[in-house]
């Protein structure tokens, strides 16, 4: 009997071994995300936190990513941030192969490659959050929308060019002082109108050690379904990064874009916005940089915010752990600057992953 | 003259046949690249994506790295997870015939953990250390790979490629004695290196490596290992420290300065030390490093 269940727990460990195994070899990457801040600043209009020392509620993001098949992946993000309910940020798969004409295809919600900023999440910025053109027309959440995406490479030479296309659900460009539809019998009785998001984009290598990557996006959709008015956004971007080892880096980046949208009584409103940063890597764990940004309002020309502000991190062991400072002046037009502090703490669980460019 | 006409008219026609024939050949590191050519010989391009200078952890996926892989027919990687970045660059290359293979698909991996890997070890990989190119042992089952590899995308000149390799290794066979004589005085000797990179090497040449710079792979040293490996130093009477050229030497002089060790750059990918250099230059230049470091 003794030695019957001898054999019976044999079996059972060597299945449980292959079975873990598997689980290796076969389950998608699964990462955790946490993001933690610690700020203070002297903006009168938020007196409840003026001059004192605060603490915000953590964020934080659960991704699973991997392979499908052989020909694509498929990519999860769940976001949550403070006491709110999680959210399903990101859901998508993409076919990355197989295709005629060297197509990629990508089905699902996430966040737009408007720009080169815009499909990284803010955690991985080193001055922690979306610059404020993002901000003003894009919103809190950034681009970020349900997409059937197109996209080919161009033959260019040495040059990765690429174009591609979306067709959008068209829940985007939403920004303060519009009415979201909220009831469900609003919700039946609005049809979103679809919106459209285009990018062309090249890369090359200027040396050895630097890359030269520049591009052109477009997005429109209906930013108010209630009134049925429509915006459209475009904006150009360029990024230069040289690194002549894994020690050292200098990454210098901007974007400039332009936002127009209808207004009502067959008005509309055009304005402008960018950013531009430069970021120094060095001795590999530390990082030093500033951010210019300024952006006029989405839905007033006159109103307009610039913002200057300095940055350090330090990353003792690469992406797992990291602590930034972000020190920044805002000038809002026609009222008073300020300051804020922002210390952040970033944390990430998993698997190691590629380094992107 | 007339032969002298057809022979340049038979170059002329041959000559773009021959250059449309070659096999694109992209591999990931310039240790795989110098063997896919010593393999593919001229009927092969090869380029390597990382510079033999480049630590292999760190390499970016850069937008170009894609164009390189964009009309390539085979992609050599070193697998066991060292160079994930390849995967991706494929990926981004929108190549949908080229045909990826793993170099260490005959390699038994050394330190595979028999534990649950995760991030408290560092960055530990979990398929076994990946750096096993580095010993001459490896050569044999790396160029396997790669001789399978070249006659599935090319059948026509598998005995070409066979050939070819065959001639590689019986050099390489007469060649290594004469270095294994070299090396003799390394056998037994302990040497500290600052990564984990070196124990295919070390096993095959029979030098110790009792310790490492980094307290565990890819974290840089405390202060307590600091003084832990100063001890071992000391106490061993270890008179090298070896390190890769990408790594800061700020931390492996202080120590060599507090104990008497010498600090010795060995370079773990072909054409580090001299661009150009062969696989036996290559090994012989490491070799001599550590002799005179034990000096």
């Amino acid at each position: 009997m003794t030695n019957r269940l001898t054999i019976y727990l044999c079996l059972l460990l060597m299945a449980g071994g292959s079975s873990l195994m598997a689980q290796t070899t076969l389950n998608p990457d699964i990462s955790l995300v946490g993001d933690i801040r610690a700020f203070t600043h002297n903006d009168a209009s938020r007196p409840g936190e003026k001059n004192e020392f605060n603490l915000q509620m953590p964020a934080m993001e659960l991704v699973v990513a991997g392979y499908l098949n052989p020909y694509a992946r498929a990519d999860a993000v769940v976001a949550w941030e403070g006491e709110e309910n999680a959210s399903v940020e990101e859901l998508y798969a993409t076919i990355l192969r197989g295709l005629p004409l060297g197509l990629n295809l990508r089905v699902g919600k996430y966040r737009l490659e408007f720009g080169r900023l815009n499909p990284v999440h803010p955690h991985a910025y080193s001055f922690m959050d979306a610059p404020l053109p993002h901000q003003e027309y894009f919103g809190e959440e950034g681009l970020n929308d349900m997409a059937i995406r197109a996209s080919v490479a161009v033959p260019t030479g040495h040059f990765n060019t690429e174009i591609m296309g979306a067709v959008l659900k068209g829940e985007i460009l939403r920004v303060d002082g519009v009415t979201e539809p909220e009831t469900d019998s609003t919700q039946d009785e609005i049809r979103i109108k679809p919106g459209f998001f285009g990018r062309v984009t090249t890369s090359a290598a200027v040396s050895e050690n630097a890359e030269f990557t520049m591009g052109a996006s477009m997005v429109t959709a209906e930013y108010d379904p209630v009134a049925a008015l429509r915006a459209w956004v475009s904006g150009v971007d360029a990024k230069y990064k040289w690194r002549p080892n894994r020690n050292t880096s200098l990454t210098v980046e901007g974007e400039a874009l332009r936002n127009h949208r209808e207004l009502p009584e067959n008005k509309t409103v055009t304005s402008y916005g960018a950013y531009g940063y430069i970021d120094y890597r060095f001795h590999q764990k530390y990082n030093l940089g500033s951010i210019y940004e300024f952006a006029q309002g989405a839905l007033d020309e006159e109103s307009s915010v610039s913002r200057i502000g300095g940055f350090v991190g330090f990353a003792p062991i690469e992406e797992t752990s990291l602590v930034r400072i972000l020190a920044n002046y805002a000038k809002p037009k026609g009222a008073d600057g300020f300051w804020t502090v922002t210390v952040q703490f970033v944390f990430s669980l998993g698997p190691h992953q590629p380094h992107n460019f | 003259m007339k032969q002298i006409l057809a022979l340049v008219a038979a170059l002329v026609v041959a000559l773009p046949m021959s250059i449309s024939a070659r096999i694109t050949v992209v591999t990931s590191t310039s240790d795989l690249a110098y063997f896919a050519k010593m393999i593919g010989g001229d009927f092969i391009s090869v380029e390597s994506i990382a510079s033999p200078k480049a630590d292999l952890h760190y390499v970016e996926m850069r937008p170009s790295y894609m164009v390189k892989v964009r009309d390539a027919d085979a992609v050599f990687k070193v697998g066991l997870e060292l160079d994930m970045w390849m995967d991706r660059i494929v990926d981004g290359s929108r190549n949908n015939h080229v045909k990826v293979f793993d170099c260490a698909r005959y390699i038994t991996p050394m330190e595979v953990p028999t534990f649950k890997a995760d991030a408290s070890y560092g960055d530990l990989h979990r398929f076994g250390n990946p750096h096993y190119w580095i010993s001459p042992a490896s050569v044999e089952p790396i160029t396997r790979v790669i001789l399978e590899g070249l006659s599935l995308v090319d059948p026509a000149r598998s005995s070409f490629y066979a050939g070819n390799r065959d001639a590689f290794l019986a050099t390489l066979d007469k060649e290594l004695p004469a270095i294994k004589t070299e090396a003799a005085p390394l056998e037994g000797v302990e040497i500290i290196t600052y990564h984990n990179s070196w124990p295919y090497f070390a096993e095959y040449f029979g030098i110790k490596l009792p310790g490492f710079i980094e307290k565990y792979p890819g974290v840089g040293p405390s202060p307590s290992h600091m003084r832990d490996i100063i001890d071992l130093i000391k106490q061993d009477h270890i008179k090298v420290i070896a390190m890769e050229p990408y790594f800061e030497k700020r931390v492996p002089e202080k120590i060599a300065e507090m104990t008497g060790a010498t600090v010795v750059t060995l370079y773990p990918s072909i054409g580090g030390r001299n661009e150009g250099e062969s696989y036996i230059d290559w090994l012989r230049g490491n070799v001599k490093a550590l002799l005179a470091g034990i000096k």
